[in-house]
């Protein structure tokens, strides 16, 4: 019940440190642009976005603020640390070998 | 930067706790409420929107839960929810919490207590350089508890010696010496070697050795403080140095002060240490006697068996000389420092560490038969919480803090027993003990006391599981009946020994009390004694004989002194004299191994101690004046020497070189070989106004009876000797306490045993209530059924007390015979009592019998209680 559908932990992260890297958005959003992006194929199970919000921030990969949003209402925004800049190069590089590696696989046999 | 981050974070949300749960809310109902507003926005209804945010969302207290599990403090929020519980729970059953914390304080307390006296014992390292490089050399004679050394042949072997780096030597026993200066004061002298000090590897605190010049017989005196004295008289002054002193009127010049930890090899107390001066070459050739203690550091390499095997030739030679009957008594032993030191003490050491070891396993076994019972009465609650979803570790962790949390508690309540114990040892410690006096609870043993401790805890907290599982498993099968037999045997085994215990230290308290409340001859009550010594080189056999009648008159004139005497020896003790070295006058003398009691007293001596005159008369004031010799004897000697004549006017010649004495009258029996020997024939001389009478008499006891408390008539007193001559040291004591000394020893091991015996019986109280409320608890079940088919609630506790008391009933038995058969080997520590004392076991039995039912009684009485609607329902 814990993990989001089909999605490895590894996969949100990686998902989540994509989603902020532009910039810095509240966990609601978070949630909304990845279902956008991924044309609802990703249905992530929206309240399982925050233990690995949380993980992420412990580990110093992103960092958080309280800011005002649009409607006035106080909300966290999520933001990018350098370290979490980095991480997301190293998963993103990860992610595409990964995966042209199993089109290789998967289209060749 | 990104640690500093980290840091941060696990900061707040340790400390700020609430802060950042607070934070997470918000955050999480700001995420639901934007969905919700998307939802309406859609067209849906307000409650529909909410159930649709809320089912896109989860479940958002799991989900929060998660969360902060992902700050890394889970751990601590559970452990103090598990201490909370744990306390709760202990607190809610105060009778179980009590009796586990007692079982285990009382393992963990005596094992503390009896190990920091051991471990000095065993493992206390000596005050010397490479301690272990020490031995004691010396001819062992069986009268004799060490072994000792002849000067002839202590130079001859080490001259000869090839084992050794070094020898050195002692005198065989300390001297008393007084400091005779202002404010003077009794103190214990030894003379040593010129080598001793660097044999031992002790330096000075400060100061110098003795050198050769110092050794020389009449040489000026040296002498070497101990620490105790340095501090305590001359306040730690380092000037003292190369200052003279006063000893026994000689003038001796202060070269050292001897460290604090400073210890006599043969273990003795010394406060002063003195050149031993001799003539080596009188010694050598024989015309000088000299007996010492002999010690010596072993050459690297040389094991104690491979030095004593090489000394043996010398010993042979040297033994070669002394007549036939010496050869075959005496034999050559070498031992480590250490085995001299501990002497017999060892065996007994290694005996207590054992049994300890056994009194701790019995202490945890009872705990964890506790909390046995106690888990099956909790199986419900078990069931209950793992139905509501508590993971087995979740459990396990619970119950192991429950285990924990009893055992720390128990550990403190321990430690604060052991060192009450510790000082009630030190207490109760007779003078021969003086390694007591040094034990302290010490940090390694603290450690160690922890670690068993938790152990303990660790072993209660699993064994419940353990058990359940068996229990739940085995209900039926066979072999669950194998733990409860075990449980029953150790239970029978607890009460057996103690019944054991118990009935020795009955007897031993038997003893005791005969000892205490024995008439011993003399009256004790309201008197004082005042012992002096006299040192030859400041007063003649005149001086000396002068000073103690002086002495005698002036305490007679402080108001409120009723008699005053004096004598050599006191009763209960005496000095001893073969019987065979008397003779009557006009009878050919008698072979007997009879040992008798001499003792030499002024006129007064009969009155004030309250020793009745049986026949004839006691001294007068007249007969101190008279040259004739007269005597009184007591009715042993008189039935000894004259078993049908008439003692009166006889002559005694109480030793060949002796003059003949006339006895003048028979004095009533009164203790003269301990408190707990058989009174021996005495005979007592005048000490009058003829100086003969006083030649080699150099210390004596003043005895004074007055009806002022001690505390008033000390001072008069001490003030009416300095007023005769102020540099005599006296020690005071009452004669009561003088006597209550004696039987610091039997007190002692009274104490001990007693000690021993009621922490036993203790336990096997606690362990028989653990298996009956074990017992009990495993059948409510039945208890219902029985009750509810009509069984009264008598026959109920009659069910249950009687499967206790089958245990007790064995238990007993076994103990009370093995007792029985084992009595005779306290025969020799007892004093009038037979081992086999019927009263004593008939207390035994009783008293084993009450606390045993009681013990029973109480799970018995639960048991009796129990409704049967309540247990009927229970499964």
């Amino acid at each position: 019940m814990g993990k989001p559908n089909d999605l490895v932990q590894g996969t949100l992260d990686l998902l989540i440190l994509k989603t902020i890297a532009l910039e810095p958005k509240h966990g609601w959003a978070i949630a909304k642009r990845i279902q956008q992006i991924s044309r609802e194929v990703l249905q992530v199970q929206q309240g399982s976005l925050y233990p690995a919000l949380h993980r992420l921030e412990q580990k110093a990969w992103i960092k958080a603020k309280w800011k005002e949003t649009e409607t006035g209402r106080q909300a966290k925004f999520y933001s990018l640390t350098a370290a979490g800049r980095a991480q997301l190069e190293k998963e993103a590089a990860n992610w595409s070998r990964l995966s042209a590696a199993i089109n290789l696989v998967v289209e060749t046999t | 930067m990104v640690w500093t981050q980290q840091f941060w974070l696990k900061l707040q949300s340790l400390f700020r706790r609430n802060r950042s749960a607070q934070r997470l809310d918000d955050e999480i109902q700001f995420h639901l409420d934007q969905q919700i507003a998307e939802n309406l926005a859609a067209g849906m209804s307000p409650e529909e929107a909410r159930h649709a945010a809320m089912r896109t969302f989860g479940n958002p207290t799991f989900l929060k839960e998660q969360t902060r599990d992902t700050w890394g403090w889970l751990w601590l929020e559970q452990m103090s929810q598990d201490i909370r519980y744990a306390t709760r729970t202990l607190r809610k059953s105060p009778g179980f919490t009590l009796v586990a914390i007692l079982t285990l304080a009382l393992g963990i307390g005596v094992t503390t207590a009896v190990l920091s006296i051991i471990d000095p014992v065993l493992f206390r390292p000596l005050p010397y350089a490479n301690a272990n490089r020490l031995v004691s050399v010396g001819i062992k004679h069986a009268a004799e508890p060490f072994e000792f050394m002849l000067g002839n042949f202590y130079y001859d072997w080490s001259d000869h010696q090839t084992s050794f780096t070094e020898m050195t030597a002692q005198s065989a026993l300390p001297r008393p010496c007084d400091l005779t200066e202002r404010d003077p004061m009794r103190l214990t002298c030894s003379y040593v070697h010129q080598n001793f000090l660097p044999t031992l590897g002790i330096r000075p605190v400060t100061g110098r050795n003795f050198t050769a010049d110092d050794m020389l017989p009449h040489a000026p005196l040296t002498v070497m403080l101990s620490y105790q004295l340095w501090k305590t008289r001359y306040n730690e002054r380092r000037s003292i140095v190369n200052d003279l002193i006063e000893i026994d009127g000689v003038k001796a010049q202060v070269i050292a002060v001897l460290p604090q930890d400073f210890e006599m090899p043969s273990a003795q107390p010394t406060d002063l240490l003195l050149p031993k001066q001799v003539d080596v070459s009188a010694v050598r050739a024989g015309s000088v006697w000299e007996t010492m203690r002999a010690f010596a550091r072993l050459k690297s390499g040389v094991t104690v068996a491979q030095a004593r095997a090489s000394l043996e030739p010398l010993f042979k030679q040297s033994i070669s000389f002394a007549p036939a009957q010496m050869r075959s008594d005496v034999h050559l032993v070498m031992r480590s420092l250490r085995d001299r030191q501990m002497h017999d003490v060892i065996p007994v050491a290694w005996i207590m560490f054992g049994t300890v070891l056994v009194v701790l396993l019995v202490c945890c076994a009872n705990a964890g038969s506790l909390f046995l019972a106690r888990a099956a009465a909790r199986e419900q609650e078990f069931a209950i919480r793992t139905a509501l979803g508590a993971g087995k570790t979740r459990i396990l962790r619970q119950t192991l803090t429950e285990g924990l949390l009893l055992s720390l508690v128990s550990a403190m309540v321990g430690y604060i027993l052991a060192e009450a114990l510790l000082r009630t040892f030190i207490a109760l410690a007779p003078d021969g003990m003086s390694f007591l006096q040094k034990a302290t609870l010490d940090f390694r043993i603290l450690l160690a006391t922890l670690v068993v401790s938790f152990a303990c805890g660790i072993a209660c907290g699993l064994l419940p599981l353990l058990e359940l599982r068996s229990v739940a498993i085995a209900a039926r099968s066979a072999r669950s009946r194998i733990r409860p037999n075990l449980r029953r045997i150790l239970v029978v085994t607890q009460i057996a020994s103690s019944a054991v215990l118990l009935s020795g230290a009955v007897l031993l308290l038997r003893s005791l009390g005969n000892i205490e409340r024995q008439d011993i001859g003399i009256n004790s009550a309201h008197v004082l004694t005042v012992s002096a010594s006299l040192s030859p080189r400041r007063y003649n056999t005149t001086q000396r004989m002068d000073f103690f009648l002086h002495v005698v008159t002036a305490l007679r004139g402080i108001p409120g002194v009723t008699s005053v005497a004096m004598a050599d020896s006191l009763p209960p003790n005496g000095s001893r004299q073969w019987y065979s070295s008397m003779a009557i006058a006009g009878k050919p003398p008698v072979a007997s191994e009879d040992v008798i009691s001499e003792r030499a007293v002024t006129p007064d001596y009969f009155n004030t101690l309250g020793i009745r005159i049986v026949r004839g008369r006691g001294f007068s004031d007249a007969d101190g004046r008279s040259t004739e010799h007269l005597m009184v004897i007591n009715q042993e000697l008189a039935a000894l020497m004259f078993p049908d004549q008439d003692p009166l006017g006889q002559q005694i010649r109480p030793d060949k070189d002796a003059p003949f004495y006339r006895v003048i009258g028979i004095a009533a029996d009164a203790r003269n070989d301990g408190l707990t020997g058989r009174t021996l024939p005495e005979y007592d001389t005048l000490l009058g106004a003829m100086p003969d009478e006083w030649s080699n008499r150099y210390s004596g006891t003043l005895i004074v009876r007055s009806v002022l408390s001690a505390t008033t008539a000390a001072p008069w007193i001490r003030q009416r000797i300095e007023e005769i001559d102020p540099l005599i040291p006296t020690e005071m004591q009452t004669m009561d306490s003088e006597i209550r000394t004696l039987a610091a020893r039997p007190r002692f091991e009274t104490a001990l045993l007693g000690f021993f015996a009621a922490a036993g019986l203790l336990m096997a109280s606690i362990g028989l209530y653990g298996v009956t409320a074990y017992a009990a608890t495993r059948r409510t079940n039945e208890i219902g059924i029985r009750i509810a088919l009509g069984a009264t609630r008598a026959d109920v506790l009659r069910l249950i007390m009687l499967e206790g008391l089958r245990l007790v009933l064995l238990g007993g038995v076994i103990g009370l015979v093995t007792a029985l058969s084992t009595a005779h080997l306290l025969r020799s520590l007892l004093f009038e009592v037979g081992p086999y004392d019927s009263m004593s076991f008939a207390c035994v039995a009783v008293l084993l019998a009450l606390i045993a039912i009681a013990a029973i009684f109480v799970p018995a009485m639960r048991a009796m209680r129990i409704d049967p609607m309540v247990a009927l329902r229970y499964e």
